[in-house]
């Protein structure tokens, strides 16, 4: 064999004739020349390849950073929309105080019938608007009742029907009419009761008085 | 980094560089400058000529599409490039194992050496026998009498190629020379037999 590595070297004439003519054999061999085209050619589509790859990762890069980007501000906007809405004082329109509301309330009816209609006390063309710090009884919490809108309404109910609201009254029985005046949040759900009135009849106003 | 057509830069390192960035005219510098060992070995390890010619074109375009993994620190280019003719070369007989080769590729090649008939045709018939013998070695043994005797590397070297301490390529090789010289006689006695007989190839 060819080498320095001679450990194992087969010896017989024939085994060397025949080795010695492969070595010679394989040492002139190269590859066709029909190869290098084709291999040339593999290699340019191979690069052709690879570059549209990592055109299409940039793009793909791009396309995620600008929806990160994007949503991003829009959770920061989100955000600072809350946050500014939270600190806003209420304004004066929307404070009125129970006094203003008295005097807008219109004449309710006197008869004794109950009634389960439900009455916006109007202020223009809209409802009137009342902060919670008047309230008399608070009836639920809720986690955005810091910044929700109120709408001030009059009822008039039975005393009964104020453990609908979960209110007791202390006359056992009773069976008499109360104006309540509701604070009502934005989802039609009562949050607090401003005041309770007892509706009086003509007879007993003129007993009082 | 710089280099130009023409220029004798000698740095494998750039010219792959080079040919990684898409510059063909360094892959080219490199496709000539190693396609022979690379030819050579795969023809040797495969014994098909087709599939030699398969497995150039794939290691220089793995040689291209994973320049990256190549560390010059490590070894050569030649070895490197050896261990991927290796590794693409087993995996193809690996696929190939159960089909037969009828490829005679020694007969008629370029036996240029003298101009008398009856000399050029033995030693045609001595060369197939070699390689008819050197293919239906075991993969393992074969490799490394090719990459030993055939391509002059050291043990050193071809432990890197095959990923085996210098003991071991120094045991197989041993006795993958007793093997061949052992499959040759075998061969010999029958080498009166057709040329284009069908040979399975050992893996």
């Amino acid at each position: 064999m060819t080498t320095g590595n001679d450990d194992g070297q087969p010896r017989d004439a024939m085994f060397a004739a025949a080795w010695s003519a492969f070595a010679s054999d394989d040492a002139r061999t190269t590859a066709p020349f029909a190869l290098e085209a084709r291999v040339r050619e593999s290699a340019l589509a191979a690069c052709a390849l690879r570059h549209a790859n990592h055109r299409i990762a940039r793009r793909q890069r791009i396309l995620v950073a600008l929806g990160t980007a994007a949503t991003l501000v829009l959770v920061a906007t989100g955000l600072l929309a809350r946050r500014a809405a939270a600190d806003k004082p209420p304004s004066a329109a929307q404070v009125t105080t129970e006094s203003d509301v008295e005097h807008q309330v219109r004449a309710l009816p006197t008869n004794q019938e109950a009634r389960t209609d439900v009455e916006t006390v109007p202020n223009g063309d809209s409802p009137i608007r009342a902060s919670r710090p008047d309230a008399l009884v608070t009836l639920a919490v809720d986690p955005v009742r810091e910044t929700e809108q109120l709408a001030l309404v009059l009822i008039r109910v039975t005393q009964d029907a104020l453990w609908s609201l979960g209110i007791a009254t202390n006359e056992p029985g009773a069976t008499g009419l109360v104006d309540v005046e509701v604070l009502v949040g934005g989802d039609g759900l009562p949050r607090d009761i401003r005041s309770m009135r007892t509706v009086l009849t003509d007879e007993e106003r003129d007993s009082r008085d | 980094m710089l280099w130009e057509p023409g220029v004798p830069d000698d740095s494998e390192a750039v010219l792959l560089a080079h040919a990684a960035a898409g510059d063909l005219e360094a892959f080219g510098v490199i496709y000539r400058r190693y396609q022979q060992i690379v030819y050579r070995f795969a023809r040797a390890m495969t014994g098909s000529t087709d599939t030699a010619e398969d497995v150039t074109q794939e290691v220089f375009i793995a040689l291209l599409t994973e320049a990256g993994r190549y560390d010059p620190a490590r070894a050569g280019l030649s070895t490197y490039l050896y261990g991927i003719v290796r590794n693409l070369s087993r995996a193809r007989l690996r696929r190939d194992s159960r089909r037969l080769s009828v490829e005679n590729f020694a007969l008629g090649s370029r036996n240029a050496g003298t101009d008398d008939p009856s000399i050029r045709i033995e030693q045609d018939e001595l060369v197939a026998t070699m390689r008819r013998a050197l293919v239906r070695l075991p993969s393992r043994y074969r490799e490394l009498i090719v990459l030993c005797d055939l391509h002059g590397l050291s043990y050193q070297e071809a432990a890197v190629v095959v990923g085996s301490s210098v003991g071991a390529v120094r045991s197989r090789l041993h006795r993958g020379r007793q093997l061949l010289r052992l499959r040759l006689t075998r061969t010999s006695r029958s080498i009166s037999q057709p040329a284009m007989a069908p040979m399975r190839l050992a893996v």
